[in-house]
């Protein structure tokens, strides 16, 4: 939609499928929203009463959910979120100093965006990517170990590539890990989808 | 063996049903366990750990809220591991509770205030700053959040949830910052919101209506009833300084089930409203001037006596309110029919709607029957708009497992926790209603056995639905065939069932003929006059039942007229016919009525455009109103009496299931003011007549031996928590259902075809 | 009738005892009197003079403020409820940032006092979480007018204070003490 706050048919569309796959309508409120955000980039409220409409649960119900997930934007996020990681490998690894660099060269400390809307910084408690301390995570990507250079390399390739995802050479070792998109199973035909008393645990997910 | 568990608890052993929780059982014990977060009527959580027991042969302290009892089981809520886990539970929930108890407006009667005194430690060790929100931020125009206050005992999100059956409340932030909230920008927009408050063990939720009015200490409690609509809650009037400062339910587990909807704990500011009238008043040439009672009463009866006597009793009318209680309704329509001689007398301005034919004309059932019922349909009924109290009593029925079917074609409240919903097309309901009888015929699922013994004119129905096949009821009302079948097969094998629809339903054509249809629904599947098998006709005014019990309607059995000796005396004298409110409208705008007393109404209110209506008022020789507030009628009144509220007289109100019950006063009516019997007493008595009664029992007592339905009723039978007639006067038995032994009468099914069947 | 002389002697004897006796009174009497004549006196001259009262002593109530000229009561309303003779009256009202009264969010839009009823029991000031209603030392409370002994707000509040060491900093939620943290 032109507002940008609203969900295109298609997500619409597969939010509707999710709503049939799981044996309780109501699950697929996380999954919904997951999508709604990649959509936008941030969850509008907007956006969150449109999935709560979808899967048919209050809003302030879908509301109360999102507030509990570190990863659910409720304020409007830059085009690269870059998650420096302060868990105790990476603190003692430099994320102080990775958090400083950032500052320097984007002039924004954690929770700020840059005016240009390119670049969110935040912090993440630990990453469990350890043996890459200090690392970060942009978007859905792991980045590190960093040091200066490597952060500047980092910063010139999200300022050149309109659509960067995992470049090489930052990412380190190995073939990197990286967030999967969110693989949703489809419907079970054994599963009764208006029955809500008798929740089968687990078997949404084939 | 049985279903009991023997339980210890503190040295006293108690038999306690199996499955009970170990709050619950202490409390039958005579033991207190102290609670925030447990409440009776709430699934228990154990989100605030106060509850802790322990018990034998079990390690540590235990949640007694989310225990249920074993047999065996020995519990010490005095062991010191719970002693010290309680007093450590208190100090952490006041590490960050604010010691703002002065201007709380929980304060003097705050569990948390109480379980601190009675469970907590001498001091805290907590010395740091606590953690500080804004003060109160609105969650509605009513309701007021405190959010350091909060103690995360989620009673109001689950009242929300379980028993309003909304979410409008909700967690967020859930972690180390968790709050609770309502969407930002959103209301906390449910129709019950305010039983939140009383749920509140702290003083985090408030009333915006009662913020800093009173301490529990400046308030003096009185019993009394809502008066808002039909289902008759039970609530504690808290007063001071001569004003309601709030209502309180007063739980009647029969009634609102601990319950108040917002427009009932809310709907009170009228009582308090400065323009309460206070002094009688008499018109002298274009104005109204203050009198005292002797001459308003003497102007009132004079002017009445004068339209009497120069143009016939005919051309005078009563209007009533039904919210008004029991004696004044009785005592109106004995100065009606009796003093002034005339059968004009109503209690609503608009046509009467058709009734079922079953006799009395009442709910058949009692609203805690409702819990009973497996299977409930929903006629054209919104009880969230009209008995918002009921509607939680049928969400609660649902719970239970009761199927709900619900037959609107608007999406009310209940359809969404409806097994079935049926939508019909407007003005198809009979046609839908109609078909489910056909059903149920066509499918042999007749209760064969009461229609046989219970019934009669089933051949007659059989005829009359005959061509009401489910092809031809889809293809008319949109429904789909197999929607039908459900409906009807649930209605007729779950049984018992329960049928609910608004008595206005019978005010349309297409509704009154879906009213005589479920009753002929409820007598094929013999589901009437047992617990959870009932025809409720839902009225919808405090007490309208009672105005169609004491006859306020012209052609309809009225009481008869006493004998000087007491007992009956017959009809002497009561005038028959008589024109309806909504014919006395008629007759006042063809300037054929000359005299008019209002009794609460004020037609001008309802219909403030009615130019004909207006003039027709204008040209009265006499207009009689009282009331407890000015209204557009009284500028054109002769003579303006001041009545008494709710909470300022005695009286009785009959409730929606034909449960009698008391009001108490609370106070004084303001100025002048009179109890409306009283005011009708004496003007009685100033139309010559030897009225007599000097209190309102006395009236009451009167109603009981004319009445047959209240015969055996006093005040102190009805007391606190009221009786639902007919009273068996022989065991003192109240009946919940009617209907249970017919005797020798037979219930027919509906006698007419519904095109005639208008009763009034 | 012969002990009639009898009886007359010892009337007489009777007399003269008591007449010495009465003299003797009188002279010690008069010496006490004349004992003091030399010495200051202790009458005081009330009203032109008084005495000191002690310092507990609880006469006429006063409401107090804080330093910066806030209002101490917060109209709760416990002294109202601690008064043996309900002789308190309080109706309260919520601060708004144009008009504020006193910390927090509620102060007395009405106080009163009726001072017949009072029996200056002190429980008001046990009482009071703030110290705002305290016992003064003002025992001259004698009027004409019945409905002047109603004490209002305004008669018992103490006037802006100028700034001392007796008056103490308004608490607040965030600096921690007092009743509001």
């Amino acid at each position: 939609m032109s507002d940008g706050l609203r969900l295109s048919a298609k997500t619409r569309a597969e939010i509707e499928r999710l709503t049939t796959v799981y044996p309780v309508r109501r699950s697929a409120l996380l999954p919904g929203l997951r999508l709604a955000q990649r959509e936008i980039g941030w969850l509008p409220r907007e956006a969150m009463d449109e999935v709560a409409e979808i899967v048919g649960v209050d809003p302030n119900a879908c509301y109360a959910l999102a507030t509990f997930y570190d990863l659910f934007y409720r304020e409007p996020v830059g085009k690269y979120v870059i998650g420096v990681c302060e868990g105790l490998a990476c603190h003692l690894g430099g994320s102080g100093r990775v958090l400083g660099w950032l500052k320097e060269r984007l002039g924004i400390g954690p929770g700020e965006t840059t005016a240009d809307g390119l670049f969110t910084v935040r912090t993440f408690e630990c990453l469990a990517a350890c043996d890459r301390a200090p690392c970060a995570l942009v978007n859905d990507e792991y980045v590190g170990p960093l040091d200066e250079a490597r952060l500047d390399e980092l910063l010139r390739e999200l300022r050149s590539h309109p659509n960067w995802s995992r470049v090489s050479g930052v990412g380190g070792r190995g073939s990197g890990a990286s967030i999967p998109d969110p693989q949703y199973p489809t419907p079970d035909p054994r599963h009764s989808t208006t029955d809500t008393r008798h929740p089968a645990p687990g078997e949404g997910r084939s | 063996m049985d279903n009991l568990a023997t339980v210890t608890i503190d040295g006293r052993v108690v038999k306690v049903p199996r499955g009970m929780n170990l709050v619950e059982a202490a409390r039958l014990a005579g033991v207190e366990i102290p609670v925030f977060c447990y409440h009776s009527k709430l699934k228990p959580v154990g989100a605030c750990r106060m509850c802790y027991v322990a018990i034998e042969k079990v390690p540590g302290v235990v949640t007694a809220c989310t225990t249920t009892v074993t047999d065996g089981m020995v519990v010490n809520t005095k062991d010191p591991r719970v002693v010290k886990a309680q007093q450590g539970v208190l100090e952490f929930l006041l590490a960050n509770h604010p010691l703002d108890c002065p201007v709380c407006d929980r304060g003097g009667e705050c569990p948390l205030q109480n379980n601190t005194f009675g469970y907590g430690g001498p001091v805290s060790r907590y010395v740091e700053p606590k953690r500080h929100f804004a003060k109160p931020i609105p969650l509605s125009r009513r309701i007021l959040l405190d959010r350091e206050r909060c103690i995360l005992c989620y009673r109001c999100v689950r009242f929300q949830k379980e028993i309003a059956g909304d979410e409008t409340l909700t967690v967020i932030n859930r972690g180390a910052r968790v709050e609770i909230a309502t969407l930002p920008g959103r209301e906390f927009d449910s129709p019950f919101s305010g039983n939140t408050i009383e749920l509140c063990p702290v003083g985090a939720l408030t009333s915006a209506l009662y913020r800093f009015k009173a301490r529990p200490w400046d308030i003096r409690s009185s019993p009394s009833l809502c008066d808002q609509c039909s289902v008759g809650c039970n609530v504690r009037v808290d007063t001071r300084n001569r004003q309601i400062v709030r209502l309180l339910s007063r739980e009647n587990a029969a009634v609102d089930d601990g319950w108040l909807c917002d427009r009932g704990r809310f709907g009170y500011e009228f009582a308090n409203h400065p323009d309460r009238l206070t002094q009688p008043q008499v018109r002298e040439g274009t104005r109204l001037r203050a009198a005292e009672w002797e001459e308003a009463l003497y102007q009132a009866a004079q002017g009445l006596r004068q339209v009497v006597s120069q143009r016939g009793p005919g051309t005078v009318g009563v209007l009533v309110s039904p919210r008004l209680a029991n004696e004044d309704l009785y005592l109106a329509q004995r100065l009606a029919r009796a003093v002034i001689g005339t059968s004009n007398l109503d209690y609503r301005l608009t046509p009467h709607p058709t009734v079922s034919p079953l006799r009395p004309d009442a709910a058949s059932g009692s609203i805690v029957g409702l819990e009973k019922a497996r299977t409930i349909l929903i006629l054209g009924a919104d009880p969230l708009n009209h008995q918002p109290v009921l509607d939680l009593r049928l969400k609660k029925a649902a719970s239970l497992g009761a199927r709900l079917i619900v037959v609107d074609e608007k999406q009310t409240d209940l359809a969404a926790f409806a097994r079935l919903w049926l939508r019909p097309r407007s003005g198809s309901l009979d046609t839908l209603a109609r078909g489910l009888v056909h059903l149920i015929l066509a499918n042999g699922q007749v209760n064969q056995e009461f229609v046989d013994r219970r019934t009669e004119g089933i051949d007659a129905l059989r005829a009359r639905v005959a061509d009401d096949t489910p092809e031809r009821v889809a293809a008319s009302t949109g429904v789909p065939a197999p929607l039908l079948e459900q409906a009807a097969t649930l209605l007729a094998t779950n049984g018992p069932a329960s049928i609910v629809y608004d008595r206005d339903l019978g005010a349309s054509d297409d509704g009154a003929a879906a009213v005589l249809a479920a009753t002929d629904l409820a007598l094929l599947t013999g589901n009437i006059g047992r617990d959870g098998a009932g025809l409720y006709p839902l009225v919808r005014a405090a007490n309208e039942q009672g105005a169609l019990d004491l006859g306020l309607m012209p052609r309809r059995p009225s009481p008869p007229t006493p004998s000087p000796t007491g007992g009956e005396g017959g009809h002497a004298g009561c005038p028959a016919g008589g024109m309806t409110g909504a014919e006395m409208l008629d007759a006042l705008r063809a300037g054929q009525l000359k005299a008019l007393y209002l009794l609460g109404v004020d037609p001008l209110r309802e219909l403030p455009d009615d130019r004909a209506l207006r003039d027709g008022l204008t040209g009265l020789t006499t207009l009689i109103v009282q009331d407890i507030l000015p209204g557009p009628a009284q500028e054109l009144a002769t003579v303006v009496l001041p009545g008494a509220a709710f909470h300022e007289r005695e009286g009785t109100l009959t409730n929606l299931e034909r449960r009698v019950q008391r009001l108490w006063p609370a106070l004084k009516p303001p100025g002048k003011a009179r109890p409306d019997w009283q005011i009708i007493h004496d003007l009685a008595r100033a139309l010559g007549t030897s009225f007599d009664y000097a209190q309102a029992s006395d009236v009451f007592a009167e109603i009981a031996s004319v009445v047959p339905t209240y015969r055996g009723l006093t005040y102190g039978k009805v007391g606190l928590k009221g009786v639902q007639w007919p009273l068996d006067v022989a065991s003192g038995q109240e009946a919940g259902s009617l209907y249970e032994d017919p005797g020798d009468t037979r219930l027919a099914f509906t006698p007419v075809a519904p095109s005639t069947a208008r009763i009034v | 009738m012969g002990e009639v002389g009898c009886s007359a002697r010892v009337q007489r004897e009777a007399m003269a005892h008591d007449v010495a006796k009465d003299i003797a009174a009188l002279v010690k009497g008069l010496a006490t009197t004349f004992k003091h004549l030399g010495r200051p006196a202790t009458t005081v001259q009330y009203p032109e003079e008084k005495r000191p009262v002690s310092p507990r002593y609880r006469g006429r109530h006063m409401l107090m403020r804080y330093e910066d000229g806030l209002e101490r009561c917060i109209g709760c309303s416990l002294c109202a409820g601690a008064c043996p003779s309900r002789a308190i009256y309080v109706e309260a009202a919520e601060n708004t940032d144009g008009e504020r009264h006193s910390p927090g969010e509620r102060y007395a839009r009405r106080y009163e006092i009726n001072l017949i009823r009072c029996i200056f029991c002190g429980m008001c000031e046990e009482v009071c979480p703030t110290q705002a209603i305290v016992l003064g030392h003002d025992y001259e409370l004698a009027d004409y007018d019945r409905a002047d002994f109603i004490y209002t707000k305004e008669r018992l509040l103490v006037p802006q204070p100028t700034k001392g060491p007796t008056s103490p900093p308004t608490p607040s939620p965030t600096r921690g003490g007092g009743w509001v943290r």
